[in-house]
């Protein structure tokens, strides 16, 4: 039982590590505005702006889901540490 | 006119490239999601911590995969509007370049007309020296004096015969000159086209990238970008113009303007009558009133521009000291003066027009237009008269007449009935261009829509399709394709284009068809078989004369005409 928990502990950290690599690679994802004189036309340069403000705020809210979603991982982990601690208080015991 | 259109077709086809790339690497932290998703729930452990992290990874999933679409639907936009940049830029530069070799030529061309001028004129001068040697000559022969030098008529003919080619050379020069003044004028209205559409692939553009999902409505910016793309600040006239650029059926226009308030359809019909005036879909009352919107504005058009006409000849006008007329500095050309006398009729028809029920208003080229008489929604007969060759905007009195009595005699032999005088269609010009499919063509795929609306808005009612003359002819292209009509009535025809009743289509349509024994028309048979001849159409008796008088008050033939289009038998 005691490795049980160790080996979903090892595997729930593993997680936790993907969430936060996930989170700095959506975090990392932009789109430059830098196209005014590829568009040519202020109306086009300015919808394009629009664009790229949308994505950002949906990008920085996945963000701030992925640091929730960080949280959880670590409340899981927190979980198994509790289990972790009540299995070596039990240990000898006759179960 | 711009010197070349701005925006790079590479740099924009590059930023579609990265947004493309943006959207992948949204795609991929889905299928992560997705993934953590799949571990989180076969791993085995329980609790709440568990069942909150596995909720999260849930949730994550859908605003990726939105982000995704939506980012690389920006891309296929960015990607289209590189393309057409790049086209336009093309077109533009090539005419750009064409009309600098043609301007140039111009210049060099007014230079030659210019020495040509100078080379007439010398040869002129050298022609009457050589004309005067030739006198001289011949008064000295007169006199009887001896002839010194003699020749003078050779180098007159040979003065002459330079005359001669100086002209010919200025004459071949001026016209050159002409055809290149208009070309020049063809390639900069050319320019002007080419701009005018890069100017719309941009309203598209930004239009396409303000629908995405990532753009927030709410953002003050999107209002400002919406009035440069539907051309007006008024939040409703925007929802109009967004609402039929998605190509809408009369029926969703129906259900869209039925459901905003009386007063938002007054401020569209007042702001918006060019787009609803003759759109299918909209009630024909509210037609109506779009259409004398849109006429007091033709009238006013038309009312300037025969101002103008005048001022200009009281402005050429000159008078001595006394107020006598001494001449005339401006005179009007002779297409002013058409101009000014097909206005003037023009003006006669519009003021004819006012508080008419006109369902279809369109002042272009020679006009087209259709007025109701009775009421369209609930007759229990709606007729539509379609006119033939040579009949236009000026003399809609004339085809409005003939619906007028069609429709009294409806109203007495069949109860209550609606009648349109339907000059929708640009009719033949002359009896030359009446042997012609063409109009016939453009005029039956109107005429079929015309009746399509009725149908929509009063599908009880007999629906019958009178045409006159070449009025058959597009009535008879309009069966071809299928006419949703109750009975087809048509007088004087010269031929429906086609030789056979089968031939005609709709088979399950009655045609009846009558002409007067003197009219011409039909014995030309233009348009295949006259169908008073034809096998399974029925004819019936006129007892008029002429071409013109089917509809003539008190006939057997107007009798006739309306007992069909009540869905009676004609005597």
């Amino acid at each position: 039982m005691e490795s049980r928990v160790a080996v979903e502990r090892g595997s729930m950290e593993q997680l936790a590590a993907r969430v936060r690599a996930l989170r700095d690679g959506v975090h990392a994802t932009a789109i430059h505005e830098d196209a005014d004189h590829a568009l040519g036309h202020a109306s086009l340069i300015e919808a394009m702006g629009l664009v790229a403000r949308g994505v950002r705020k949906r990008q920085a809210r996945l963000v701030a889901d992925l640091a929730e979603l960080g949280d959880h991982a670590a409340a899981v982990i927190d979980e198994f540490e509790a289990a972790d601690r009540r299995l070596a208080g039990q240990a000898g015991e006759p179960r | 006119m711009r010197s070349s259109l701005p925006g790079s077709p590479d740099g924009v086809r590059r930023l579609s490239q990265q947004l493309r790339s943006t959207g992948g690497e949204f795609a991929e932290a889905g299928g992560e999601a997705r993934h953590l998703t799949q571990i989180a729930s076969s791993m085995g452990w329980e609790g709440a911590a568990q069942e909150r992290f596995a909720s999260a990874t849930t949730r994550l999933r859908a605003p990726l995969q939105v982000l995704d679409v939506e980012v690389r639907q920006g891309a296929q936009i960015l990607a289209q509007f590189g393309d057409a940049l790049d086209d336009l830029q093309r077109r533009h530069g090539r005419t750009l370049a064409e009309l600098e070799d043609a301007q140039s030529l111009v210049g060099r061309l007014k230079r030659a007309v210019s020495s040509a001028t100078t080379a007439v004129a010398d040869a002129a001068s050298r022609v009457a020296r050589a004309t005067h040697a030739v006198q001289d000559e011949l008064l000295q022969v007169a006199s009887g004096l001896p002839v010194i030098g003699g020749g003078a008529d050779t180098l007159l003919r040979e003065e002459q015969r330079f005359h001669d080619q100086a002209q010919r050379t200025l004459t071949s020069t001026v016209r050159q000159l002409t055809d290149t003044e208009h070309s020049v004028a063809g390639l900069r209205r050319r320019l002007v086209d080419i701009e005018d559409e890069w100017e719309a692939v941009v309203r598209h553009t930004v239009r396409a990238l303000l629908s995405l999902d990532v753009v927030d409505p709410a953002d003050a910016a999107v209002r400002r970008l919406l009035g440069f793309v539907y051309g007006t600040a008024d939040p409703l006239r925007q929802q109009l113009r967004g609402f039929l650029d998605g190509d809408p059926s009369p029926e969703e226009i129906a259900i869209w303007w039925a459901s905003l308030s009386q007063k938002e359809r007054k401020h569209l019909i007042e702001t918006e009558a060019d787009l609803l005036g003759n759109l299918n879909g909209i009630p024909p009352t509210d037609r109506y009133a779009a259409n004398q919107v849109r006429i007091n504005a033709e009238i006013t058009r038309a009312k300037a521009e025969i101002e103008a006409l005048r001022k200009k000849v009281e402005d050429g006008n000159m008078f001595d000291d006394f107020g006598n007329w001494v001449g005339d500095k401006n005179p009007l050309t002779e297409s002013d003066t058409e101009r000014l006398r097909w206005l003037e009729k023009r003006l006669e028809t519009l003021e004819g027009f006012h508080g008419r029920k006109i369902w279809l208003f369109d002042p272009s080229g020679d006009g087209r237009a259709a007025e109701v008489f009775g009421d369209l929604e609930r007759a229990q007969n709606v007729a539509v008269v379609v006119p033939g060759i040579t009949n236009d905007l000026s003399n809609f009195g004339s085809i409005r007449g003939n619906a007028e009595n069609l429709q009294a005699m409806m109203s007495t032999v069949g109860g209550p009935s609606a009648t349109i005088a339907w000059l929708g269609y640009d009719t033949p010009d002359d009896a030359v261009a009446g042997t012609t499919i063409g109009p016939a063509d453009v005029g039956a795929r109107a005429l079929r829509d015309t009746v399509g609306e009725i149908r929509r808005v009063n599908s009880g009612a007999f629906t019958n399709v009178s045409g006159h003359s070449y009025g058959s002819v597009v009535a008879g292209h309009a069966m071809q394709d299928g006419l949703d009509v109750d009975a087809v009535s048509v007088v004087g025809s010269p031929g429906m284009g086609a030789n056979s009743r089968a031939g005609l289509g709709s088979i399950h349509v009655p045609v009846y068809a009558g002409r007067n024994w003197n009219d011409v028309v039909p014995y030309t048979e233009a348009h295949g078989t006259t169908p008073t001849s034809l096998a399974g159409v029925h004819d019936f008796p006129t007892g008029t004369s002429g071409h013109s008088e089917y509809y003539r008050e008190g006939s057997a033939s107007l009798r006739n005409l309306a007992l069909i289009a009540t869905g009676q038998q004609p005597w």
